[in-house]
């Protein structure tokens, strides 16, 4: 019988997944500096790293939000409109 | 007729019809003919064709060919190539007559000249696609599948209303940019909202849809929102109402799919979300956020098509949709995962795939009309996409909890069909150029400036951040999410108990008067009517009749009762002698 493909399933794999992904997420914010900035609409464009924070904020925000929402308002069980 | 040139929606509504007699392979080779010789046809209409015919003293065109209706001809085309592809295992016929009927109607719409031909085809849309939710045989598709149309007839109705005003106020038929604001450019607008599923008119879409086939989503997929998003980009370019209703869409999108079990129901609003981009850009206005909205949607069809594809794919193998039911498919569905992965990565819009060659143009129109607010609010959805439509859906399918499934990819005709899609979407994030040519108008965009990708990956990977560290907090809960349908599913009953209890009160009135009061009070008074009288005489005159006070009372004799037995029997003889006689004299 051929073997499973189970790659995600293993710890060691889950923990080198995860330090890759940090390395790209320094090299994403890094990169910045190493592109001249021409493009300057806004005031916040200087900022290196901005679109990196505003990424991480805004979901977290709309993760809360929703979270709140669905717990305290919109979530009902399944059966909610046969009853 | 004043041109021999056909509408192309013809060759649809013709191959339904020919698909009623074929069989088997035919049939097969049949629904993936018909959209593949519609594609070369639309290549080949010349702009200006035209199919114009006198119906009373109006002039209906039902071909009206230039580059816009052409760029949705060709991905309706693709579409509907793709999605037979398929659906090209399906044994029965209801399935592939709705959907070619669907599409051709779609096709219709977009190649309408005049709002009657748009009208026609705008409500036979609605009647062929309920077809493919009802396909799947079950008691919620069918309920959903009855809201669902009726939804539209009230839409459908709306639009028909503020076409025949504007045709009463100027006096024309032809589909045309509208700016003057009146009854009548309101009320097609909110037709056309209706199916563009811009909040609150949404919900029939992330209601309806998870309950198609696993097949039938990745049609309804394509067609009546992207053919609303035609008729707005056609009727209503630069209204700014839909600058921020688009905005508040993309953003209400991405909310409900967070909040959301259902996986086909998560890509239900993620179609509302993305929409939302489309919207912006059309009431936004310019010409390069009008290309921006034809190219998105464009892309948009290919990529949600693809994620209907792979989660159909799943609910096929499985007979499942939940993500609290699924989970640990990467072991054995390894290519729809990668094709999953490659539409995940379209519709967030990772540099080399579709959505960032089209999405940002959207983007850039608004930086450069200066509108601030409304550029944070998209940069903020193109966040939150990544969020539920690039890893959630993927996360929780794919991987997430091992829940013990063991099937393998699907069939061979569905892998083909995301195979192609992926290509596409690759191809048009690569090499966006064809694209960018088809477009209404002249493109003077560049996607792949260094700024552009730093700043979009950050962006992405750090919503990736986000959405790991609050993974707890998006923990999978076996809920439904109230949406505006609760008005006419739980509000309905309300409105129905509210009604119901007046109308039975008032019955129970009615009945107690009519039926209960009134026929005992003449029944009591037809058996005891000389006392009946005197009762109302004493009562009325306030005298008491001392003769007539010893009859009245408890269980005292009626007057009938004091004449002796024998009176009546004597009257019967003294009538009878009476007929008697006249009897003998005759």
């Amino acid at each position: 019988m051929k073997r499973e493909f189970d790659w995600f399933d293993k710890p060691d794999n889950l923990k080198r997944l995860r330090i890759f992904s940090y390395i790209i997420l320094a090299v994403s914010v890094l990169a910045e500096f190493l592109i001249p900035s021409h493009a300057v609409h806004h005031p916040w464009d200087k900022i290196p790293g901005i679109y990196a924070l505003f990424g991480f904020v805004i979901c977290a925000v709309m993760i809360i939000v929703s979270k709140l929402l669905g717990q305290y308002w919109l979530k009902r069980s399944e059966d909610y409109y046969d009853k | 007729m004043t041109s021999s040139l056909l509408p192309p929606a013809l060759i649809f509504l013709v191959g339904a019809l020919i698909l009623l007699v074929v069989k088997g392979r035919a049939k097969q080779f049949l629904i993936l003919f018909i959209p593949a010789v519609t594609f070369i046809y639309v290549i080949k209409l010349a702009p200006d064709a035209s199919l114009t015919f006198h119906f009373l003293e109006y002039k209906l065109n039902c071909l009206h060919v230039d580059k816009l209706s052409k760029v949705f001809g060709y991905i309706f085309c693709i579409a509907a190539f793709g999605s037979f592809l398929f659906a090209a295992h399906i044994k029965g016929k209801l399935e592939h007559f709705s959907a070619l009927i669907y599409v051709g109607s779609a096709l219709g719409v977009v190649f309408a000249g005049d709002f009657f031909t748009l009208y026609i085809f705008w409500e036979f849309m609605a009647v062929a696609s309920v077809m493919l939710i009802w396909a799947r045989r079950e008691k919620k598709s069918i309920d959903a599948g009855f809201r669902y149309i009726l939804v539209h007839i009230v839409g459908g109705l709306v639009l028909l209303a503020g076409i025949l005003l504007h045709v009463h106020n100027t006096g024309s038929l032809t589909v045309g940019r509208i700016q003057s604001q009146n009854i009548a450019s309101w009320l097609i607008l909110m037709g056309f909202m209706l199916n563009a599923a811009v909040p609150p008119l949404s919900a029939w879409l992330s209601d309806a849809y998870p309950e198609s086939t696993a097949t039938g989503g990745v049609f309804l997929s394509a067609f009546t929102t992207k053919t609303a998003v035609y008729t707005l980009l056609r009727v209503f370019p630069g209204w700014d109402i839909l600058i921020w209703l688009g905005a508040i869409m993309t953003i209400y999108g991405i909310i409900y799919a967070i909040m959301e079990n259902d996986s086909r129901r998560i890509l239900a609003y993620s179609i509302i979300n993305q929409v939302g981009f489309m919207v912006c850009g059309i009431g936004i206005g310019t010409t390069m956020a009008l290309n921006g909205a034809a190219a998105h949607a464009f892309a948009h069809i290919i990529y949600k098509g693809l994620l209907w594809m792979a989660a159909g794919s799943v609910f096929y193998m499985t007979g499942k949709t939940k993500c609290t039911e699924l989970g640990g498919l990467y072991k054995t569905m390894p290519l729809t995962l990668i094709c999953c992965s490659i539409a995940a990565a379209s519709i967030s819009a990772f540099p080399l795939t579709s959505g960032f060659t089209t999405k940002t143009m959207i983007l850039e129109a608004a930086v450069n009309q200066h509108l601030t607010i409304i550029y944070i609010f998209l940069e903020a959805a193109s966040a939150g996409v990544f969020l539920h439509a690039g890893i959630k859906f993927p996360y929780f399918v794919f991987f997430a909890k091992d829940r013990g499934w063991r099937v393998s990819d699907p069939k061979i005709n569905m892998q083909w069909a995301m195979v192609f899609f992926a290509f596409l979407c690759l191809l048009i994030g690569i090499y966006p150029q064809p694209l960018y040519n088809i477009l209404p108008y002249p493109v003077d965009y560049h996607a792949y400036t260094g700024m552009h990708v730093i700043r979009m990956l950050q962006l992405l990977f750090f919503s990736g951040l986000a959405f790991f560290a609050l993974l707890k907090l998006l923990k999978r809960t076996e809920t439904i999410t109230m949406d505006t349908d609760w008005f006419y599913r739980k509000g309905s009953k309300l409105l129905l108990y509210v009604f119901t209890g007046i109308a039975a009160g008032i019955a129970n009135f009615l009945n107690y008067v009519f039926v209960k009061r009134l026929p005992e009070t003449l029944a009591a008074f037809s058996k005891k009517p000389v006392i009946g009288l005197m009762d109302m005489y004493m009562s009325a005159t306030g005298r008491e009749n001392p003769g007539a006070k010893c009859l009245i009372g408890e269980r005292k004799p009626e007057l009938v009762n004091l004449i002796p037995a024998g009176v009546p029997v004597l009257i019967a003889v003294v009538f009878l002698s009476f007929l008697a006689f006249i009897f003998m004299k005759g």
